[in-house]
């Protein structure tokens, strides 16, 4: 059995967690990481317990400096999952493969898993095995699910048949061109693709096994019990693995107040692995900023910058290595300053001069000059003018 | 074997054509009408080829004529469908029940569909069975299908079980509350809702006959052979039914020539189906007014009205019958008039100017009091220029 994740250095702790907690239930498995993001040295060298670093710019896409320009953080991690799928399925033949988000964890053994690969050559966990009875979960949920995807790709398995890499060779073409979170075009990242999986691959499996991929978005429907020392239950059956999605930007916690129902055991776990997270290096890695998030002169890459360049072939052509600006007469970075420069917003120029006549008054209200002559003032004449409540 | 359509008026020769293509494969199955617009009188007295008739405002629900200016047509006829479905769910219970859109025909016997709802309990025709190869089928097919539904929700079959039944109570839930096309909020009339159907109903079944809902979505890998006459073939396979989708608007006409180029039979069975809708009435009704699109005054709905309706329950309770103009003091027409006539209260320019009109002239008070200014001699005088000042 293999299996992978996909990261961008800030999420190497997490990334650590999940291989450690699959190797505890299967240590035969061989576990990858691909790496989105700039490749350190000693990573490359000593990648335990990683199997190998799959670095993407090892990936063979076209045009790799641009195609990743094209793609938000998020966008990278989830499209590099196709060709990686491919690069994995070509090294490992005989064996199942699958895929974990680097936010889950692995807390029981995968047998179950395996056996429905021999039924099935693609394994999807839906974000809901059931509908929703509240219109507020019908909305948080059911339609969030409408809007990203029906499955949730955190989770993929694979099986080592012809079926199988005729999913992966489509997926992946697929990510290679539009792997991009812009819902209004009925797209979200690698996600969405997948909704089309049960019409083109008759041999899909789902995966029904309520302890599989548990996390807020599914709790309206699933209770989990036990201890972590003796090992948790879903609705009885044993929870096998669990997605902590969201949990930096706070969304994981928020929706596990609002659907985890009090459930203590559900913050013990949040609690164990935030501890995990630590223990692999959250304080040294979780805020190591993304290599490519800015041009090389430092500049941030706004998500405009992305999208002109992902929808204009001729920019593309023209900017083969769009995040160099050490040509500064033939750059992307100069031509879309030129080419956009910043709205003419008819209230620019009164927001503007709003602004600094407020830093102008607050520079005043601060300065010893007003203190003394407030003081002088009241002491002269009681009041000098109204005071003002805490400036 | 029970069948029905849904349609406004002006879709009514289309559902002739197609309750006279069914039956005349099957003539044991009852076919039954949803009419969305105003019902006229000789439909209720003569509604062959129709078994029945039944009529938006006959459904069960709560504020219908509320409900019913919540919807664009399209979104009305699609919405429909669920309490229709239970409508006939619960009249013939024993019955498979299958749903077509109004603009396919049946060109060949369901048996294959009759024989697969024994072993699933709803039966969904994707767009697509088979991946596009060209980007620009990738981006016309692939695309589309993720924007608009997986599933063509041109048909629908449903077994006489508790499972189909299960489905049936969903699907109608959501398409009672939110049945609207609104891509960017993940909806799509009553279509994208099924694309979750696969992980709540585990008995769906996928149609993989490329003979059943052949439209122009799918030809770029669907040829059709044969003949009108002698009979159509789908890749070799008997030609179920084909879906006009697009038909009227042109769109049908532009796909066709587009992705149609291999199968040139497709623009005789083209020509054959205008002539069955003319004969069915096109003429006559092809054009007629939908009755839901206007106020009772006559003047159109637009979405912008149906829109802000939709979205606050405020005005749903003000005014339970927004299309009725009668009383000006309380009606939705004058009332959204009025509202919508007003200038903008919060012009922000305006807002922007009057600040800092506040702003400067609290600096300026400050700075032409005399104790402000002996300070700021003394402050100088005392550390030098350490007050920045701006030119003003």
């Amino acid at each position: 059995m293999q299996a992978f994740t996909s990261v961008s250095l800030n999420y190497l702790p997490k990334a650590r967690v999940l291989a450690h907690s699959l190797k505890r239930h299967h240590p035969d498995a061989g576990f990858h990481l691909v790496l989105s993001d700039a490749l350190p040295e000693w990573l490359a060298k000593s990648p335990a317990p990683f199997d190998s670093i799959i670095h993407i710019e090892q990936l063979p896409v076209p045009n790799l400096k641009g195609w990743i320009f094209q793609h938000s953080l998020v966008e990278l991690c989830t499209a590099v999952k196709g060709e990686a799928c491919r690069w994995l399925a070509d090294r490992y033949p005989g064996e199942p493969l699958f895929y974990f988000d680097p936010d889950i964890v692995v807390l029981g053994p995968v047998d179950s898993l395996l056996a429905e690969l021999q039924r099935a050559d693609i394994l999807l966990t839906p974000h809901l095995l059931e509908p929703e009875d509240r219109i507020e979960a019908v909305l948080d949920n059911e339609v969030c699910s409408l809007q990203h995807g029906v499955f949730n790709l955190g989770f993929l398995g694979l099986a080592p048949t012809a079926e199988a890499r005729r999913f992966i060779d489509w997926w992946a073409r697929r990510l290679n061109s539009l792997c991009y979170a812009e819902i209004d075009r009925g797209l979200f990242t690698d996600q969405r693709w997948v909704d089309l999986a049960p019409a083109f691959f008759p041999t899909l499996g789902v995966v029904r096994d309520p302890g599989c991929n548990v996390a807020t978005w599914n709790l309206t429907h699933r209770q989990v019990t036990g201890t972590l020392e003796t090992g948790l239950q879903v609705n009885g059956h044993p929870l096998c693995f669990f997605h902590f999605s969201g949990f930096d930007s706070g969304a994981q916690k928020v929706m596990l107040d609002k659907f985890g129902g009090a459930n203590p055991v559900l913050y013990e776990l949040r609690d164990w692995y935030t501890e995990e997270c630590r223990r692999m290096g959250q304080d040294e890695f979780g805020q190591l900023p993304w290599a490519y998030s800015s041009f090389d002169n430092g500049q941030p890459i706004t998500l405009g910058h992305r999208r002109t360049y992902r929808d204009r072939f001729d920019v593309q052509q023209a900017f083969p290595d769009p995040a160099s600006t050490r040509n500064t007469d033939f750059c992307y970075y100069v031509w879309y300053d030129h080419e956009f420069p910043p709205a003419a917003d008819p209230h620019e120029e009164l927001w503007r001069q709003l602004v600094e006549a407020r830093q102008e008054l607050a520079q005043v209200l601060h300065s010893r000059s007003f203190r003394v002559a407030r003081r002088a003032a009241d002491l002269v004449r009681g009041h000098w003018f109204p005071p003002r409540e805490a400036s | 074997m029970q069948a029905f359509t849904s349609v406004s008026l002006n879709y009514l020769p289309k559902a002739r054509v197609l309750a006279e293509s069914l039956k005349r494969q099957h003539p044991e199955a009852g076919f039954h009408l949803v009419v969305s617009d105003e019902l006229p009188a000789w439909l209720v007295q003569a509604p062959a080829p129709f078994d029945s008739i039944i009529h938006v405002e006959q459904l069960p629900l709560p504020q219908i004529k509320g409900w019913i200016f919540q919807h664009t047509l399209v979104e009305l006829c699609t919405a429909v469908k669920g309490e229709a479905c239970r409508w006939l769910a619960d009249r013939y219970p024993e019955e498979p029940l299958f749903y077509f859109d109004p603009d396919i025909v049946v060109l060949g016997r369901l048996d294959s569909l009759l024989a697969q709802l024994h072993h699933a309990d709803i039966l969904l025709t994707p767009h697509l069975l088979e991946p596009d190869e060209e980007l620009d089928a990738v981006l016309d097919n692939e695309v589309c299908a993720l924007k608009h539904g997986i599933y063509n929700l041109g048909f629908l079959g449903l077994a006489p079980t508790p499972e189909g039944r299960r489905f049936i109570d969903w699907w109608a839930q959501r398409l009672n509350t939110l049945c609207y096309a609104e891509i960017d909020r993940g909806l799509f009339t009553d279509q994208r809702w099924v694309d979750l159907a696969p992980a709540f109903f585990p008995t769906v079944g996928v149609v993989r006959d490329p003979g059943c809902n052949v439209a122009t979505w799918n030809l770029p890998r669907r040829q059709v052979t044969g003949s009108v006459a002698g009979g159509l073939q789908v890749n070799g396979h008997p030609l179920c039914f084909f879906h006009f989708s697009g038909f009227d608007s042109g769109v049908q006409k532009i796909m066709l020539d587009k992705f149609g180029g291999h199968s040139p039979v497709l623009y005789e069975l083209r020509d054959w189906y205008v002539r069955e809708c003319q004969r069915l009435g096109q003429d006559a009704l092809g054009n007629t007014r939908w009755a839901y699109g206007y106020f009772d005054n006559q003047e159109p709905i637009t979405a912008e009205h149906r829109y802000l309706y939709r979205e606050r329950i405020d005005l749903q309770r003000a005014f339970p019958e927004p299309a009725a103009t009668g009383n000006v003091n309380r009606s939705y027409y004058h009332w959204f008039r009025q509202e919508t006539t007003k200038p903008d209260i919060v012009d922000s320019r305006e807002m922007l100017q009057q600040e800092l009109a506040a702003v400067r002239e609290e600096l300026e008070r400050i700075r032409n009091s005399r104790s402000y200014q002996v300070a700021e001699r003394a402050t100088k005088l005392v550390s030098g220029t350490w007050l920045r000042r701006r030119a003003a």
